[in-house]
């Protein structure tokens, strides 16, 4: 690995961190948020928008962008805190907004009032045939953007997931990424208790997609060496790309790693608001020092 | 207001909505590159949906038996900026996938152009296969446009002005062929303004979509009889010319108003009645309310009748 993407590397981890801290922020101030998927998530979005995603902040209509379509609606809170690090509007203007009256930011996203997204969404198992049109939409206008799509583990038993992927699958969408947040939990309990869930990456198989399985979705080096394994850019008939993320629902706060269900959504009181940022740092630095002892001192 | 001076007579020509409608589509697509069609195990080989295909292979997509994605695709591909025709059974479309036309086509303002067939009971093929609570479930949500064409050659005007329109519309369309309304095609067609297709000055019948032609027939019957009546093709049952409505409640000396519904369900005539005619009734209290009861589009409702009873 070069020099320039390990900073890249450790660049995005830090991104990522303070995206947490600003997710911790922001349920703070607003009493109630969505934590354990935001959480998860965090680390992909992060990699996508501040490095492989084809984004400027001042041109988000440009019809050469890559889409970034937020299938998972309710992990809305993250991606406006890393869209307001890239500095598309003060934090503190989301801070203050967050789920008011009049504000512009709920707890799902809507296109026509959150400067950067695509769509609105909440409703799960919507994005991905979205993101299918906009692939086909690409492929007719020979253009090289890619769209990707994030979607969750549990979000996946709706079957209207499944029409989109054998359609994109069948059609060959080589432009189109869909991203798994496997965090093995739902809203209310585990997924696995709740509708069968082995077998995933034979099942985007079975529907002609190419996956990329990666053991670590929180790890950002391998987070970053899956991205780079997607097709080139300007690939429009081939499989469709599925990155499957294993990640861990509440990732970054130590005491919501706890492999269950409960921290889906919740708040964060003045007891836990400064043990979770010393959590997140404590995560970070933990990790930056796992690299500069498997990268050597550089 | 548009108006358009109807002849009577027994012997309309007829036409089939579903088909003018690709049709013209076809014709469209020559001129504008960025029309898609998106339509679900619709397009046998040879018919003008197959023609379609084959001219412009890397715009058409059958989806197969997928309405929702059909649906939630038609928004992705219509946010990029391409006209899109998302065709589909109209009872598929607005009741199976009701969600993904919602939220992806009228909340995301998603400017698709949804065709849903077999409009109330013209297809004869069964309770499932009736699109009978469509109107209902559109007219709820926001941003979406409703519009039922009178005939087949007026599907083709609505397939060019929504070329250029910013906004969601469900085009409700018969299934089978229905007799033409309009005998000189040469009107101006604009989506929002009904058109008054015979004038009268005793009493306002007004139809949507192909109960237009019913009205125009009921008009003559009328007129057998010594009574004049106004016909007004509501094309665009969302948003509602209201204009027209109250005019036509308020001009009359007589002051008679009929409300004509499109099915047994409260669809458009429901909002006539609540939001308009109620207030032109309660205006004036001479008015009397005849209730025309249709169940379709065809000529001989009674045929199906095993059909409704099984709805109902």
């Amino acid at each position: 690995m070069t020099h320039e993407k390990k900073e890249v590397i450790r660049d995005l981890m830090m991104k990522a961190a303070q995206a947490r801290h600003d997710l911790i922020e922001l349920t703070y101030v607003s009493g109630y948020s969505h934590l354990g998927g935001p959480l998860s998530a965090c680390d992909a979005a992060t990699a996508l928008y501040h490095h492989f995603m084809r984004f400027n902040k001042d041109m988000l209509q440009d019809p050469c962008r890559d889409r970034f379509i937020l299938s998972k609606g309710h992990n809305g809170d993250i991606i406006y805190c890393i869209l307001a690090e890239l500095g598309l509007y003060p934090l503190q203007e989301l801070l203050d907004e967050y789920k008011q009256f009049k504000g512009r930011w709920g707890e799902h996203p809507n296109r026509q009032h959150n400067p950067g997204f695509e769509i609105s969404s909440g409703s799960l198992g919507h994005g991905l045939p979205i993101a299918a049109g906009m692939a086909w939409a690409g492929r007719m206008d020979k253009s090289d953007y890619r769209v990707f799509c994030l979607v969750g583990d549990g979000e996946l038993q709706e079957g209207s997931n499944w029409e989109a992927i054998m359609n994109a699958g069948h059609n060959q969408f080589g432009n189109l990424i869909a991203i798994v947040d496997q965090n093995k939990c739902q809203g209310t309990r585990l997924v696995a208790d709740t509708c069968v869930s082995e077998n995933m990456k034979e099942r985007w198989e079975a529907f002609g997609w190419n996956v990329i399985d990666v053991a670590d979705g929180n790890d950002m080096v391998q987070v970053y060496e899956a991205l780079e394994m997607i097709p080139p850019r300007g690939v429009l008939h081939a499989k469709p790309t599925c990155i499957l993320l294993h990640t861990i629902k509440g990732c970054g706060i130590d005491f919501m790693e706890d492999g269950q269900a409960k921290w889906h959504a919740g708040g964060i009181g003045d007891d836990k608001r400064e043990y979770c940022h010393q959590s997140v740092d404590k995560k970070r630095d933990s990790y930056l020092k796992k690299l500069d002892e498997m990268w050597g001192d550089e | 207001m548009a108006m358009v001076t109807w002849e009577f007579s027994a012997d309309a020509a007829e036409g089939s909505s579903r088909e003018a409608f690709i049709g013209k589509l076809y014709e469209l697509a020559k001129d504008h590159e960025d029309l898609v069609f998106i339509c679900t195990d619709s397009s046998p080989d040879g018919g003008m949906q197959d023609k379609f295909r084959k001219a412009y292979p890397d715009r058409m997509l059958d989806v197969g038996i997928m309405e929702q994605h059909a649906a939630s695709m038609a928004a992705g591909v219509a946010l990029t900026g391409k006209n899109v025709f998302c065709q589909a059974f109209g009872p598929f479309l607005a009741t199976r996938a009701v969600e993904q036309v919602y939220i992806d086509g009228a909340y995301n303002d998603s400017p698709v152009t949804y065709i849903g067939t077999h409009s109330g009971v013209t297809a004869a093929a069964g309770a499932t296969h009736a699109a009978i609570m469509d109107i209902a479930y559109m007219r709820a949500m926001p941003n979406m446009t409703i519009i039922a064409p009178a005939d087949a050659d007026q599907i083709c005007k609505i397939m060019e002005a929504a070329l250029s329109y910013p906004h969601p519309i469900y085009v409700r369309c018969a299934r089978g062929v229905e007799p033409l309304v309009y005998k000189d095609t040469d009107y101006v067609y604009e989506i929002g303004k009904s058109i008054t297709v015979h004038e009268g000055t005793d009493i306002t019948l007004i139809g949507t979509g192909s109960t237009v032609y019913h009205c125009v027939r009921a008009a003559e019957m009328l007129a057998e009889d010594g009574i004049s009546a106004r016909v007004i093709d509501m094309h665009t049952v969302k948003p509602l010319d209201e204009t027209a409505i109250l005019k036509a409640a308020s001009m009359y000396c007589r002051n008679r108003f009929t409300r004509h519904r499109t099915g047994w369900l409260t669809c458009h005539g429901s909002r006539c009645r609540i939001n308009h005619s109620s207030r032109c009734l309660t205006k004036k209290s001479r008015f009397s309310n005849i209730i025309v009861r249709y169940f379709g589009g065809t000529q001989d409702c009674s045929k199906y009748h095993n059909q409704i009873s099984q709805c109902s």
